[in-house]
Formats: structure tokens, sequence, C-alpha cells
């Protein structure tokens, strides 16, 4: 809990703490809790200025990185940008990688055609469409999803 | 101050032990030993990591704490040495001595050598 005269920037910087201290052990985090609002109660006046809460809270440090130490963790990295090497595959990049897929599916239901035409001496048309029906529909289905969740984007 | 993984490790390293170094001369509460540690200066990354060592030195059984009313009527929990904690802090100063002495030692032989602040 935050004291009613809490700097804005405090209540919400332990609105954040409260959001992610769920990790920690019940005893160690109503300790840390404690001691981060005694600091900050020190350091930052009610009257302060919002630059004045800003560097408090900034020489303090954010709430994941003291629970990260706490936890006797490393700092948490920042998420890389899409496309930095060891970040997230470019979306572009993830849609090619999903057509080659699909082609890739296609390519071995037509190349598994005439082996399932060898085994089955009198094949049909019937049987034809068998075959080739379920690598079909898996294709339509995947290229379905990956259209349906560029338009979300 | 420095940057990087190595001397990141290092203040993880050596912070607690500092911590137990000024508390030998007395009680103090988090803020003071905060403020105390980050005039020492370079080895802080953010004054708030004291807080989660305190109760890492709390929970290995080094320091214990209790709540006092300050003199402008703020309770304040205030940390103290232990037995154990002294046994710690006179094993640590023993190899610090041996440990700092050995790498100066050897960063001393390395000719050529231009630290940060001297390129500054």
């Amino acid at each position: 809990m935050t004291n009613a005269a809490d700097h804005r920037f405090v209540e919400s910087y332990f609105r954040q703490f409260d959001d992610q201290a769920g990790v920690l052990p019940p005893a160690r985090c109503v300790q840390l809790r404690e001691e981060l609002q005694s600091h900050l109660r020190d350091a930052v006046a009610p009257d302060a200025t919002d630059l004045e809460a800003l560097d408090a809270i900034a020489q303090l440090g954010s709430p994941s990185t003291i629970i990260a130490q706490e936890l006797d963790a490393p700092t948490p990295p920042l998420p890389l940008p899409a496309g930095a090497p060891g970040g997230q595959a470019p979306k572009s990049s993830r849609g090619l990688w999903i057509a080659f897929l699909v082609i890739l599916v296609l390519i071995v239901a037509l190349a598994l055609t005439p082996l399932a035409l060898s085994a089955i001496p009198t094949v049909s048309a019937t049987h034809l469409v068998v075959l080739l029906l379920p690598p079909l529909v898996i294709a339509a289905g995947v290229l379905l999803i990956v259209a349906r969740s560029r338009r979300r984007r | 101050m420095v940057d990087g993984a190595t001397s990141t490790q290092l203040r993880r390293g050596v912070v607690g032990p500092c911590i137990l170094a000024l508390l030998s001369s007395g009680p103090r509460y988090g803020l003071q030993l905060v403020k105390e540690l980050d005039e020492i200066g370079g080895l802080l990354s953010s004054l708030g990591t004291v807080y989660p060592l305190l109760n890492r030195l709390q929970e290995s059984g080094f320091v214990s704490s209790r709540w006092e009313i300050t003199d402008d009527e703020r309770p304040r929990r205030y940390y103290e040495l232990t037995e154990a904690g002294s046994i710690e802090l006179r094993s640590f100063t023993d190899d610090w001595r041996t440990f700092s002495s050995t790498v100066s030692g050897l960063l001393g032989s390395i000719p050529n050598i231009t630290t940060e602040s001297e390129m500054k």
C-alpha cells in the first residue's frame, strides 16, 4: 500500500512493483517493498516536482531490476528489436518461412502421389482425390491462418 | 561508473561484504547504508540493489534487523551485524587481501595497460 501523500510517480512505481513481485516469496516481497517505500519517502517529498521524482526513481532502479536481484538472477535484458541479432525474426521473414513450409507440403504430396499410384494398380479419380485432399486441406488451412493473423496486425 | 558484465559480477560479489563492513561499526537503517555505499562510489549500479542484498544477508544469518522509531518519528528497519556476520567479514577480509594483491600483482606486471580513467 502507498501513502496517501506519495507522489503520483511513486504510486505508479509501486503499482509496477506489485505487478511484477508475484514471483517473490511473500515474506521477502513484503520486506523489500517496505524498504523501497521507506527509501522513496525519504527521497521524494509529496510536493516534489515530477523531474525530482523521476530522478530519485531512476537512481533507485526499476522494479524489474530490483526483483531480478532479489531472485539472484541477471538483470532482465531489454527486448531486442525485431530483426536484431538474437531478436525476434522480422515479420516479413516469418511469412516467407510459412510460405516455404506450405510449398514444401505440396511438393511432398505431389512426390508421394506416383508412389501411391504404383502401390494401388487400379487407381481411380476418387483414389486420387482422397490421396491429394489431406495435404491440400493442410496447406489451405495454414494459408488461411497466416492471412487472418496478418489482417489482425 | 564502469559498465559491463565483469564489473557487474564484481560488484555483486563485493557489495554484500561491504555492507557487513559498514555494519561492523554499528547498526544502520537501509537508506543510511545505501547513502554510505553510494558515497564510496563505483559500488552500486542502482541504489535499490542494496535492499535485496540486505534481505539475503539476513536470510544467511549475517545480519539481523529490528524496527525502531527514529527522531523524525518514522519507523525504520535497523540492520545489525550478527556473530556469524562478523566471522564472515573476517573471512572475506583475509580472502580479499590475498585475492586483490594477487590480481594487482598480475595486472601490474603487464606493460602498457591503459585504464579507462587514464583514457579520459
